[in-house]
């Protein structure tokens, strides 16, 4: 059977300034009946890094650029894997401490498997690409900026 | 000499003591050459340079392009999001 002519597309990409919380790290906006599975990947601020004890990070990015490249992002995945998926999209900025949500990917699909292979190129293009830096501060006391990590 | 707006983040912006600064480049260049016109400007920061990507106005490059004058040049070191 067809697909239905207006499917639902949402894609959505964006900074956030500070962590996430509510609606953003849910994937409620993406629920609809075209779309037969959601996934999501949330990245969490860990309390644990390189052996070491985390007790902060700070996020830079270089702004219009991060907001450039998630999109593209997105347009990529619905290439490569489905062209009516629907993303959403958000970065956080800013201090963040242990167990904050700095990252929030949604992928709402027809079908499971291009769900979850747009969410997982998601995660992994966003590590190669997206301009933005984290500086962590441990419990020893260090405080460094971390690259390719 | 097209003159361009060059920006650095984070570590290396750190490291450089210098967020922004103006940058006389050739009409065309690779990255490659562009990094090497900033390690001229920065000695010390060579090898840090070295791992760095470019891009113009908001989009990587590789190979040669041209630099217009104004254009804004980000130097994009090993990135650490997510």
């Amino acid at each position: 059977m067809a697909s239905p002519s207006s499917p639902l597309r949402i894609r959505h990409a964006r900074i956030h300034d500070g962590p996430l919380r509510g609606d953003l790290v849910s994937p409620a906006a993406l629920i609809a009946p075209g779309h037969g599975a959601l996934t999501s990947f949330l990245g969490v601020v860990r309390d644990h890094s390189r052996g070491r004890t985390v007790t902060a990070l700070h996020y830079e990015c270089y702004r219009p650029m991060a907001q450039k490249v998630l999109a593209a992002l997105i347009d990529e995945s619905a290439a490569r894997f489905d062209r009516d998926l629907s993303a959403s999209i958000v970065h956080g900025l800013g201090p963040m401490v242990p167990g904050d949500v700095a990252l929030a990917i949604h992928v709402g699909s027809a079908h499971r498997a291009a769900a979850l292979d747009a969410c997982r190129h998601l995660i992994e293009r966003i590590k190669q690409d997206l301009p933005m830096w984290k500086r962590e501060r441990s419990a020893d006391g260090t405080d460094a900026w971390l690259a390719g990590s | 000499m097209p003159a361009a707006s060059v920006l650095y983040f984070a570590g290396l912006r750190q490291r450089l003591g210098v967020e922004a600064e103006t940058v006389d480049l050739p009409s065309r260049a690779t990255p490659a050459q562009i990094l090497t016109t900033l390690a001229a400007r920065h000695p010390d920061a060579g090898e840090a340079l070295s791992h760095c990507r470019i891009a113009i106005d908001c989009d990587f490059v590789v190979g040669e392009t041209v630099i217009r004058e104004g254009a804004e040049i980000a130097v994009i070191q090993p990135v650490s999001g997510g």
